[in-house]
This record gives C-alpha cells, sequence and structure tokens, in this order.
C-alpha cells in the first residue's frame, strides 16, 4: 500500500470514528502535507466539514487551500468562512479564483454576492438576477441578500413565486415580517410575527423575540413586558433570551443568563451556538462578556477570539464587590478604547494622512454626515444648513453631504432631491461601505472591536473621509455626529461639529449606549463642538454629559421662508372670513411619540365644541395610520383628508386654518416654523422646544398646552383660543419667524460654530451680506 | 431541608438572607444550574434578575422558591429596575403552577414592591447574629468600604466579609446619602439580633478548625499542635485540622481529626480552578461541621478561605490568623490586608523581635477591619518538663552514653541544600572526634539519606530529645530558634536557611550570636567558617554551657486559653 493510500485509508478510518482531531494531529504531525498526499486531505477536509466542526474544518480548508488545492467545495466554504468572518476581501478571491468574476454555480454566486453587498451593490445585485437555484436554501439566501441590498420588491417578489411553489413555509414567513418591519409597516410585521409564535414551534422564540420589539416600538411597553416574559420562561435558546433582555435594555437579566449559560456550559448551549453569542455581545459593545466568556474556555469561534485578542482583553481586572460577569460587563466598547492613546492617534493618522495623500482633492472641503434623509424634520434641516453654507461663500463643490443610506424603498431619500437641486456633492455611504480588511491596521483593530452599529458607520464613513479630506466634519443627529466624532478625534480633523436634536437618547427612546462615551470626548477634545437645536435640548445634553453650562452651543433650525409668503399673504387677507368651514391641520409622522390617537380624538372633540364646521387633514405616514383611520371612523371624522406624503409649503399648508401638534416629545418642530410663517394659527404641547419657536404674545401668539393633557381639555383649549385667533395676527406670526429662524440668522450662527480658524480655511464670508439662493 | 441558591453567592444581603433559612434549619448552599433530580428541596434567588435568568429551569423544577426582592441600586436606571419587576409579575402569572415565596429586607421595601409586582411580599424576619456589644461602623457606599470607629485603618472592603460578622460586631452608619438598595442592606444589619455564642454551639467542647499550610518546614504545623494539644488537654474544644502539609500524619499519630487536602502544585492544575474547588470544600465543611472558630498559620490567607467564609450559608465563623512576625524585609506587605478577613490576629513573641526588619514591624495595614491584634509569648510545643533526661534521650536514641555526641538539624531539604556547610561540619567533627546525628525531618525524602554518613533520627517533636546532646547545630526557624535556645544550655550554632518562603533566619541566628546564646556559621568563606567550627566543637568537648533566654513554658495554653475565650 502506498504511502498516500495507507494515510487516507488511516484518516477514514479516524474520521468514522468522529476522532476528527487525531485524524488532523496524524497528518499536521507527520511528512505527509497536502501537496504529497491531497486525497487524504480532501477526505479529512469533507468529513470534518459534513461533520459541522467548523474552526478544525477552517483549519484542515486553510491548509489545502495554502498548498494551492482548489477545487469547487473547498472554495465556496472558504468563502463563506470568510463572510462570517467579516473578511469579504478573502471571500471574493476564493470565488473569483475557482469559477471567475460571474459564477454559474449557485452556491459560488450567491457567497459572491453576500461578500460584495456592502461593497458593489450593483455586482450583488447583477449577481442575484443571473442566478436563480430553486431549493428554499437558495431562496432564502437571494431574499436575505435583496433585503441587505434594501431591494425589498425584489426580495418579495422572489417570496411570492417561492410561496407559489412551495407554500407554508414558515421561514419565507420570517422574511415577510422583516421586510414588513423595514419598509415601515410594523402592524403588518407584528402580525406576521404573531401568527407565527402562535402556530408555529420552530419559529416561536425568534417570533417572540421580534414581537418584544415591535411592541416598544409601538411604545406598548407592558405588553412587549409580557411577551418576553413568556419568552425567557420557555426553553428557547439562551441567545433569543439575550437578545430579548436587550431589547427591554435589560442589562442585569442579561448578565446573568449570561452567566447561568456558561456555567452549565454545554447542557443548555450546545457547542456551536457559543460563537453566535459572543458575536451577539461585541456588536452590542458587550466586549468584556464577550472576553469573559472566551476566558473562561468556551468555544467562542477564532474571528472573535482574534479581535478579542487583538483588544488585550485576555486578562479582564476585577471590580471590587462583584463577580467576574458583574465586573466584565463593566467593560464595554468603544468606552474601553477611551480616551484613545496618543501612540494610537499617531497611528491613525498616520493611516489617514497616507490615504488622503494619494488623494490630490483640496482639504477647504465641509462634510456632512447624516443617517438617512428621511422625511423627518431633523433630516429636513440639513437643507437649510446646506443653503446656509453655500450663502456664507463655501464653493458648492467644497460642500459634500454623506448620508448612511439612501435607500428608496425604506423611505431614505425623501429629501435628496432638494440637496440635488443645490449641486453639493451627495454621496450613499450604504453603496461605498469598506471591507474591514480593506481598512489600515491600527484603524483597523479598533473598528474591528466596535458595537455593530458604529462599526458599520465608521466602515461606510472612512472612505468618504479620505476622499474628502474635510476642514469641517460636521455629524448631523445623534448616530452620525458619535461616528464623525470617533473618527474625525482619531484622524485629527481640524473641526468635528456634532448637532444634537431636541433631548438626550434616551428621552427619545434610543438606547444606543455607545453615544455617551463618545459624547464624553468633549472633555478631551478640543476640535470637537456640540450644538443643540434649542435651549432645551443644549441644557440636557449638558446635564446628561456632564458638561460645564452654556459649553453646548444652539444651533435653532432655519427656514427659507420664500415658499411661505404667499400663503402669509393670503391668510392675512383670510382672516376675515368667518362662514367658512376651517380645517384643522396636522403634519407628522404617524408614529407613538407623535400621539396620533391623542390628536385625532382632540380634533374630534374640538369639531364637537367649534362654532364652525371643522375640516381635518393629517399629512404623514407611519405604523400608527391604520389606527389612525379606524379612530377617525369610530369618532365619525368622516371628512378627514389622510395624506401619506406632501413636500411644498404649498401643498402642506395652503389649505388648513390652524395646525395642532399633540406631540410626547419634540425638539423644534420644523411644522411650528412653517405653520407660523404661512401665518396660521399654531397649537401644541408644551415638550422640548416647543415653547421656543411659538410666538406667546400679540395677537399671534399660539396655544401652549400643558405636555400631559386629554383630549376634552385640549379641545376646549382649542375652541377658546381658535375663536381669536383664526381672526387676527397671522402677519406677526409671519414676521417672528423670519425674524427668528431666517437663514441670515443660520448663517451667521454656523459661522460661530466653525470657529474662525475653519472659516478661514473655507473663505467663508464674514458679514451679515449674505446670498441665499 | 436543603436549599439550593440561585445568584450572587458572595452578595452581602444574600448572606444574611440564606443566614435567615440556616437559622430554619435548613442547609443554603449555591447551585448553577437546575436539575430537577438533584437532591434539593428547595430554591432560594438572591435577585430578580437571578431568577428570570432561569425562570424556564426553576418553573420547570417544580419545586418551592423564595425570591428575595431588593430595592434600586445606585447604579441602575429606574426604567430597567421597574421594567424588570414588570417582567417578573408577568413571568409569575403565566406559571400559576410555580410556588414561590417573595420576600423583602422591611416592610417599606414589600410595600412598594408589591405595587410593582402585583403580590403580596414577606418581610424577611431579623437574622440573629452572634457577639457583643456592637461598635459604629461607616460605610463608605461608592469605595465600598466599613471602617470599624475612629480609627482610619480599621477598615475592610465591605464585600470580602462576612456580613454576618460584620452585623454581629457594629452598627453600620453612613455618613452620605445612600441608595435605596444599600439603605436597606444596612437597616437590615443593624436590626439583627444579638445573641451568646454559647447558645448556638452545634458542639460541645466546640470544634475548631487548624489550617496547616503546605509550609517548607514544620513551624507551622508544629505551632499549632501546641496550641490544639493544650485546647484538648484542658476540653475547651475539639480541634480539627484541614492540612496541606505532607506531615499530615503527625497531627493524626497525636490523636487528631486530619482532613488531608492537596495544593494545586500537588495536584499539578490552575491555581484559580482549585480556589473554586477549595472554596467549595471549605464552604461545605463549614455548613457541615459549623466550627466555632478557624485558626490559619501562614503568611498568606488564602482567598479560598476568605471566600468560604463569606459565602451564602456558611455560618459566622471566627477567623483567627497566628502569625508570627520576622518576616523577611523583601515580602510583600499585602500580604497583612488580610487582616481585614479576621477577627483576631496573634502574633507570638520572638526572641529576636528587636532585630525584626520585616513589614510586620513597618508596615501600617491599612486594611484590617475589626480584627484584634494581640501579642503572645513565644509558643513552643515542647516544655522543660516534657523533656527526656539525658539517660533517657541517649537510650530512646541508641546513642552511647558517654560519647561526645551533636545534634544536626537543618531543616526539610538540609541535604541538598546545604551539602557544602556538612561536608565541612563532618569533617571538623571528625577531627574533633564528636558523633554528628542527623535530625531528619519527616518533610525530607528517603532520597536524601546517606547511608555512609552520619547516623541518622527521625522523631517528632524533638525538642523531648534535646538533652541527649552536648551541641547542637540547627536551622533558625521560628521553633528551632526558640526550643534550641530555650531548652538546651549545651554550644549551639545556627546555620540559617535562606528561603523566599521563609522567615527572616539570618536576623535570628544574628541576632543569637549578638546576644552570646550561640554560633552562627558565615555563609561563605570556607576558613571564616572552619574557625568558627573549631570553635564550636571544642566547646562541645569541654562540654560548655552557655546562656539560655527565659521561654514562657505556659504560652501555648495562654494562647489556647485565649482562643477559647473569643469563641465562647
Amino acid at each position: 500500500m502506498s504511502a498516500a493510500e495507507q494515510a487516507r485509508l488511516k484518516v477514514s478510518q479516524l474520521t468514522l470514528a468522529n476522532d476528527y482531531l487525531t485524524a488532523y494531529e496524524y497528518l499536521k504531525g507527520s511528512d505527509l502535507t497536502p501537496d504529497i498526499v491531497p486525497g487524504a486531505w480532501e477526505l479529512l477536509w469533507r468529513r470534518v466539514h459534513e461533520a459541522g466542526v467548523s474552526s478544525l474544518s477552517h483549519y484542515v480548508q486553510d491548509d489545502l487551500w495554502n498548498a494551492g488545492i482548489r477545487n469547487s467545495d473547498i472554495a465556496v466554504a472558504r468563502a463563506r468562512f470568510a463572510v462570517a468572518d467579516g473578511r469579504s476581501l478573502d471571500a471574493i478571491d476564493a470565488i473569483e479564483e475557482v469559477f471567475g468574476k460571474e459564477p454559474k454555480e449557485t452556491d459560488a454566486a450567491e457567497i459572491l454576492a453576500h461578500a460584495l453587498v456592502d461593497t458593489d451593490k450593483d455586482r450583488a445585485t447583477a449577481l442575484l438576477k443571473s442566478n436563480s437555484g430553486s431549493g428554499v436554501k437558495h431562496v432564502l439566501n437571494r431574499v436575505d441578500l435583496y433585503r441587505s441590498l434594501n431591494q425589498f420588491q425584489d426580495a418579495l417578489d422572489e417570496l411570492d413565486a417561492a410561496e407559489a411553489r412551495l407554500p407554508n413555509d414558515p421561514r419565507f414567513l420570517t422574511r415577510r415580517a422583516r421586510i414588513a418591519e423595514a419598509t415601515g409597516d410594523w402592524e403588518t410585521a407584528l402580525n406576521i410575527w404573531r401568527g407565527l409564535a402562535a402556530n408555529d414551534s420552530s419559529q416561536r422564540a425568534i417570533a417572540q423575540q421580534f414581537i418584544v420589539r415591535l411592541l416598544l416600538k409601538f411604545e406598548s411597553t407592558q405588553e412587549s413586558v409580557h411577551e418576553f416574559a413568556k419568552l425567557i420562561a420557555s426553553d428557547a435558546p439562551a441567545i433569543d433570551k439575550l437578545r430579548g433582555a436587550a431589547v427591554l435594555n435589560q442589562q442585569a437579566v442579561l448578565v446573568e443568563i449570561l452567566k447561568a449559560a456558561a456555567k452549565s456550559g454545554f447542557d443548555s448551549v450546545p457547542e456551536p451556538e457559543w460563537e453566535g453569542i459572543c458575536r451577539f455581545l461585541m456588536d452590542r459593545g458587550d466586549i468584556g462578556l464577550a472576553a469573559q466568556i472566551a476566558n473562561l474556555g468556551l468555544p467562542v469561534g477564532v474571528a472573535n477570539l482574534g479581535t478579542l485578542m487583538a483588544s488585550s482583553l485576555n486578562q479582564l481586572p476585577p471590580t471590587k464587590g462583584m463577580d467576574a460577569f458583574s465586573s466584565a460587563a463593566l467593560i464595554r466598547s468603544p468606552d474601553f478604547q477611551l480616551p484613545f492613546s496618543q501612540a494610537q492617534r499617531g497611528s491613525v493618522r498616520s493611516e489617514y494622512q497616507s490615504a488622503t495623500h494619494l488623494n490630490p482633492t483640496p482639504t477647504d472641503q465641509v462634510l456632512i454626515v447624516n443617517a438617512t434623509l428621511a422625511a423627518g424634520g431633523a433630516e429636513r434641516q440639513i437643507i437649510p444648513l446646506v443653503q446656509s453654507l453655500l450663502a456664507n461663500g463655501i464653493s458648492e463643490h467644497h460642500i459634500h453631504v454623506a448620508i448612511f443610506s439612501l435607500a428608496e424603498e425604506r423611505g431614505h431619500a425623501h429629501f435628496a432631491k432638494n440637496l440635488q437641486e443645490l449641486n453639493v456633492r451627495l454621496y450613499d455611504l450604504n453603496n461605498r461601505q469598506l471591507a474591514l480588511e480593506a481598512l489600515p491596521p491600527t484603524i483597523r483593530s479598533l473598528v474591528s472591536s466596535l458595537p455593530s452599529s458604529l462599526r458599520r458607520d465608521v466602515l461606510a464613513l472612512w472612505p468618504v473621509l479620505v476622499q474628502v479630506a474635510p476642514t469641517v466634519l460636521h455629524g448631523w443627529q445623534d448616530r452620525s455626529s458619535v461616528a464623525c466624532a470617533y473618527l474625525g478625534a482619531l484622524v485629527g480633523i481640524s473641526r468635528i461639529v456634532m448637532t444634537a436634536r431636541n433631548m438626550k437618547p434616551q428621552d427619545r427612546m434610543i438606547e444606543e449606549r455607545h453615544y455617551l462615551p463618545i459624547l464624553n470626548l468633549l472633555k478631551e477634545e478640543d476640535n470637537l463642538r456640540l450644538v443643540a437645536n434649542s435651549d432645551q435640548g443644549a441644557r440636557d445634553y449638558e446635564d446628561w454629559i456632564g458638561l460645564e453650562a452654556n459649553s453646548v452651543g444652539v444651533l435653532p433650525n432655519g427656514l427659507d421662508t420664500t415658499p411661505h409668503r404667499p400663503i402669509a399673504q393670503r391668510n392675512i387677507k383670510r382672516q376675515n372670513d368667518t362662514e367658512r368651514a376651517i380645517t384643522i391641520g396636522g403634519v407628522f409622522r404617524l408614529a407613538a411619540n407623535k400621539r396620533p390617537l391623542l390628536w385625532i380624538r382632540t380634533v374630534a372633540a374640538i369639531r364637537d365644541r367649534f362654532e364652525r364646521p371643522v375640516k381635518v387633514r393629517l399629512v404623514g405616514t407611519g405604523p400608527y395610520r391604520a389606527q389612525v383611520q379606524e379612530a377617525a371612523r369610530d369618532l365619525g371624522l368622516n371628512n378627514i383628508e389622510l395624506i401619506p406624503r406632501l413636500s411644498t409649503a404649498r401643498e402642506l399648508y395652503e389649505a388648513m386654518d390652524c395646525l395642532l401638534l399633540m406631540s410626547r416629545v419634540e425638539g423644534t418642530p420644523n411644522v411650528l416654523l412653517e405653520a407660523q410663517a404661512c401665518g396660521l394659527p399654531v397649537m401644541a404641547c408644551d415638550v422640548g422646544g416647543v415653547s421656543n419657536c411659538v410666538l406667546t404674545e400679540g395677537p399671534g401668539k399660539g396655544l401652549i398646552l400643558p405636555a400631559n393633557i386629554e383630549e376634552v381639555d385640549a379641545a376646549q383649549a382649542a375652541a377658546s383660543y381658535l375663536s381669536k385667533a383664526l381672526y387676527s395676527g397671522a402677519a406677526e406670526r409671519h414676521a417672528y419667524i423670519e425674524e427668528h429662524f431666517s437663514l441670515n440668522s443660520l448663517a451667521a450662527q454656523i459661522r460661530d460654530i466653525y470657529g474662525p480658524d475653519a472659516c478661514a480655511k473655507l473663505a467663508m464670508r464674514d458679514g451679515p451680506e449674505l446670498n441665499f439662493k | 431541608m436543603k436549599i439550593g441558591f440561585i445568584g450572587d453567592a458572595f452578595d452581602p444581603t444574600a448572606q444574611l438572607f440564606a443566614a435567615h433559612m440556616t437559622e430554619l434549619g435548613a442547609e443554603v448552599f449555591p447551585v448553577h444550574s437546575i436539575n430537577s433530580a438533584e437532591a434539593v428541596d428547595r430554591y432560594a434567588c438572591g435577585s430578580t434578575e437571578a431568577f428570570l435568568a432561569i425562570a424556564s429551569s426553576l418553573i420547570s423544577a417544580r419545586k418551592p422558591v423564595t425570591l428575595l426582592l431588593r430595592r434600586r441600586a445606585a447604579s441602575e436606571d429606574q426604567v430597567e429596575f421597574t421594567r424588570r419587576l414588570q417582567l417578573l409579575a408577568a413571568v409569575l402569572s403565566n406559571a400559576p403552577q410555580l410556588e414561590i415565596t417573595l420576600m423583602a429586607l422591611n416592610d417599606a421595601v414589600a410595600k412598594t414592591l408589591k405595587l410593582i409586582v402585583g403580590r403580596d411580599i414577606t418581610v424577611l424576619p431579623p437574622v440573629i447574629v452572634t457577639g457583643g456589644e456592637r461598635q459604629t461602623a461607616i460605610l463608605d457606599a461608592v469605595a465600598r468600604t466599613i471602617q470599624f470607629g475612629d480609627d482610619a485603618s480599621c477598615t475592610c472592603d465591605a464585600d470580602a466579609v462576612s456580613w454576618l460578622r460584620v452585623s454581629a460586631k457594629a452598627r453600620i452608619v453612613a455618613p452620605k446619602e445612600l441608595d435605596t438598595h444599600n439603605a436597606d442592606l444596612i437597616a437590615y444589619a443593624n436590626n439583627c439580633t444579638q445573641r451568646a455564642a454559647q447558645s448556638v454551639a452545634r458542639y460541645e467542647p466546640p470544634l475548631i478548625l487548624f489550617i496547616v499550610v503546605n509550609g517548607v518546614g514544620l513551624g507551622h504545623l508544629t505551632r499549632l499542635l501546641a496550641i490544639a494539644e493544650q485546647l484538648r488537654k484542658s476540653a475547651q474544644a475539639r480541634v480539627a485540622f484541614w492540612c496541606y502539609s505532607r506531615a499530615a500524619s503527625i497531627l493524626e499519630a497525636h490523636g487528631f481529626e486530619v482532613i488531608q487536602r492537596m495544593t494545586w502544585q500537588h495536584l499539578n492544575v490552575e491555581k484559580s480552578a482549585w480556589e473554586v474547588w477549595e472554596t467549595a470544600d471549605f464552604a461545605r465543611l463549614f455548613r457541615d461541621f459549623a466550627p466555632a472558630g478557624v485558626v490559619y498559620d501562614g503568611a498568606a490567607v488564602p482567598a479560598s478561605l476568605t471566600n468560604a467564609l463569606r459565602m451564602v450559608g456558611t455560618p459566622p465563623i471566627a477567623l483567627t490568623w497566628l502569625r508570627r512576625a520576622m518576616w523577611q524585609n523583601h515580602t510583600n506587605p499585602e500580604y497583612l490586608q488580610a487582616a481585614q478577613h479576621c477577627d483576631l490576629i496573634i502574633e507570638p513573641d520572638d526572641f529576636a523581635a528587636t532585630a525584626d526588619k520585616g513589614p510586620t514591624t513597618w508596615q501600617q495595614t491599612s486594611h484590617r477591619g475589626s480584627a484584634e491584634f494581640l501579642r503572645v509569648p513565644a509558643i513552643g510545643l515542647t516544655t522543660k518538663s516534657d523533656m527526656l533526661t539525658r539517660r533517657q534521650a541517649r537510650r530512646k536514641l541508641g546513642l552511647q552514653l558517654r560519647k561526645r555526641t551533636c545534634l544536626i538539624s537543618l531543616g526539610g531539604d538540609a541535604f541538598g541544600r546545604c551539602a557544602t556547610a556538612m561536608q565541612l561540619i563532618e569533617e571538623t567533627a571528625n577531627t574533633a572526634q564528636i558523633e554528628l546525628v542527623i535530625a531528619r525531618s519527616p518533610l525530607a525524602s528517603t532520597a536524601d539519606q546517606d547511608s555512609n554518613g552520619p547516623r541518622s533520627i527521625s522523631v517528632f517533636p524533638l525538642g523531648r530529645y534535646l538533652s541527649a546532646f552536648d551541641g547542637i547545630i540547627s536551622a533558625a526557624g521560628y521553633n528551632s530558634f526558640h526550643e534550641m535556645l530555650a531548652l538546651t544550655d549545651v554550644p549551639l550554632m545556627f546555620v540559617p536557611t535562606i528561603h523566599a518562603r521563609l522567615d527572616d533566619q539570618n536576623a535570628r541566628a544574628e541576632f543569637a550570636c549578638e546576644k552570646g546564646w550561640s554560633l552562627s556559621l558565615p555563609q561563605s568563606g570556607v576558613s571564616q567558617q572552619r574557625d568558627t567550627l573549631a570553635k564550636f566543637w571544642d566547646a562541645v568537648s569541654q562540654r560548655s554551657k552557655r546562656p539560655s533566654p527565659e521561654m514562657d513554658q505556659t504560652s501555648a495554653r495562654k494562647t489556647a486559653d485565649l482562643l477559647a475565650e473569643r469563641i465562647r
């Protein structure tokens, strides 16, 4: 028998006895390298691969690959492992080397598309379109990839076709639920998950987890808690319980679940699941807990272990009075990286400079970053910001706006057209994301241990930062601001502006735990500035971060009143018309924090009390749409106009006689500014910056209602208010907005915030004569 | 009743909670997972989160559960806390089959939390603690320290000690406003009822556990044995030994109960894992036998011991640290911080105390907690009255009655360590026609025995036989140093053993030399060594007498009395 035959026989015997490690050691410890006995190695790889021993499979596959032994199965397995490991470039290399750039084999095409999702969406889409494996696995793969590409209609088409052939597969329903949620149809998503939780035990745990999350989005906290109670008292996998605890912000419960799971080892959590648990912990910034389970010797996977080792978390310092898990839970990312060391800064700056050196773009640039351009008040304010920069004399070629997602099907591109009309450069970062391994080494090591949301943003931001090399990096809203602050502070951008909104994120039910440690950089970094859009917002952030009084600046909302002027003039004239029906208007997202059902009940109560007939015009969309329609029907508001989306001032306000806002949470609501600019009486609850932007005296004064009010009391006050306000004050309202919220005022404030050095570099005009488009 | 405890087994509130159950006759011990087949009659959860984390298993186990509810800690978000209680309420309403008792530390907590949980909450009755008059102690909830009285050095880590002991000794106050969680804890601890120790002793006489470290020599074992003998003689306590030393057979030969233990080095395992097992075993013994006290003799009080003493289910046990001085100057003074775990520290005096340069003389420990410090006269195992006469001793040892004979007692591994010195001693003794008798330590390896060398003996305690010799060459460990000096008046030479884990033998030997009590073999220089040996053999030949310091022959008894008094 030849040596090759002997080796193959030995490997065969050992692997049939499930003794994979001995088989590996037998080959590895001898001179029987893959190039000498390829058959034995391939046999070992297949057996290990089929047995699902993932780490060993990877090692064997790596040995084969490095010995030049490549076939389609090995290439696909290698690529799949690399994708799971976050090394998309390696995955692309593996597939392209064996299958070429356009693989015909379905598995290869799908994994290549997967690897390209973040970096080359067009190619990924083309690959999906040109390959159509019909098995459930392939359908699910394609649907998931389309979802990653924000191509929801394509995903739904796939599902329709598949369900026609293979009805009743619950996995198709889980995809439908996710798509419904991503496109804002939370009601449908919730119903699907509820159906799955009730009827399908295989999907129950995951369905319950999604129900918990969606109910929280609906602000149905009690229901959410009850749903999680079912999940936690069930025999669901630990990972689902951990996710549920995270959604409900139950960190102490999460730590105890993890502790109990770790102590029972593989009794309660099968070996392969520890890798997913570790990844979950790292993704949410619980890097200390991830390190704790790794240090206990649980199989957290090669990639996770590599990240943890690179973060030097193999020795966790104990904390007084705490057990090891509670102590480890205090070590969080990015907190443990902060403040950055001089060595880290030096290294990252030199990496940044080498990258930008290749780029000839001059450095007198402004880069504004935001999450989306969805139809929200904060997103809308990017337009006046850019208008003010232009008015300050900065060339449109030097203003760059980078948006993390402009996905049309998610409604993220609502204001894209407005920005394009201003001729500034607009980047969709969702199409430009970098693979982690493409980052230079120091920044890569830092980014790899960030929580996933921040990691994705930093990865997306890096290429455009390198390309633009801005003088001013301006983050808009919290998510973008912290990404800008993190990266900007590391690479040493001269001026980094973070723009907060009306109140700290927690009060808006945003539980991103990495915001605060990054905002704390304000205490260390001179080049960082934080501004809010109202005095209240600024003070709220100061208290939260622990900053000195007045250290957070105020950049009020700006409004280009040009389109509102003619409406105001018309409304001044209409004040004498006392006969016709009045239209009470609302413009807001139909989400819980806007209290749409309170709004509709209040309008109905006004109708019952007011002397003139009342019509209702509600502009907005969102998860409460169906409930609003139902409530309107129940209340007999048959003449309600429920319009999903309108853009221009004329479309929005011309048909209104007054504006009502009943939000529980607000900043400086644009609609109040715009309605007053149109001369309309406004009524709103006293939350956030409402009282700051409503005229409070004279004939044009608005109605400020208590923050917590019942519809009957609100309607009583509104009816009384409207009986005077409808007939006077339109001119005063318009003048008030012109004076306090004009672009002129905004432009001056921006110069102050950017500071003299940045203004000089940007050649910003200094003076009151501004040139608005 | 066996109660499996779920939660942080070292948490102060949990210690008090578990104490309540042990008072009712239950055995409480930590469990890490729920197995319906295990021999547990019910479960106790120390926190809501601990209960929720394994709620599914607890419900399936179909055994009664007691859950202690607490108010919010300062570090915790109010929304998170309230939501957790709502979650608990929801879990309980979905599991009507679960027999659960909710408890809280006081009435106000019970009423407040009932509003959220929607169930009756029983108030935990005050725990009964043993002790005398309470002093005032100050809790710093941020630094997590407790200071006893006005002396800042009387501080301990609040989470490193048994709160059953703390509440027995002190009434706790907090100068700063406390979060509700800590306020509830100290209010409950202050409300504990006191009673005398005698009324709860499980054995008569009470049991004391002596812990013998795996020392280089037999000093720790000998000192403890001396005290144990006295306790037994006076019937004041029953002594059992927890023994890491290979000389455990000596203790057994003396008729004591011995629990033979292995160190992590013996077992060749990871220290951290061994500590966990050892802690669990200590705790099991404490639960099963409830010793009235533990006496540890060694430099580094082991974490496994101090952890076991504060583990849920462990009864309040007084810890005495028998801590001889004369540490080497470079010894890590941090070891002294272990004083915070102790109730009593006894330092046996040393004839060479004035030459002591070790940390016990200069390090002012910042953490000595509530420990009482007492110095007692030097302790030895053998008293003069225990000694055999010269004739008896020589006969027992098989020595000729007339021949000049010198004892060589250099410690456990002397032959490997002192080979050169031994060669010189043998050579010069031969010239001086003096017979050498090597005292072999019971710890010495038999491989060290040289069949061609001088006669060797292995007896314990060696002190009884010292009259047999005309001269003694000895190491300067605590026990040898004191017994050789105090029990004999023949010429004496010290050969100090230099070892990182040992006391400062060099200082002792030099001190004795300066006092004219002995000679000391120079550590180097063959000619100086020869000169010193020549002088020594000359004195032995002439049967010279030397001055002997007086040693209190009743010190072991006095120390035993002290211990007995403290545990009563």
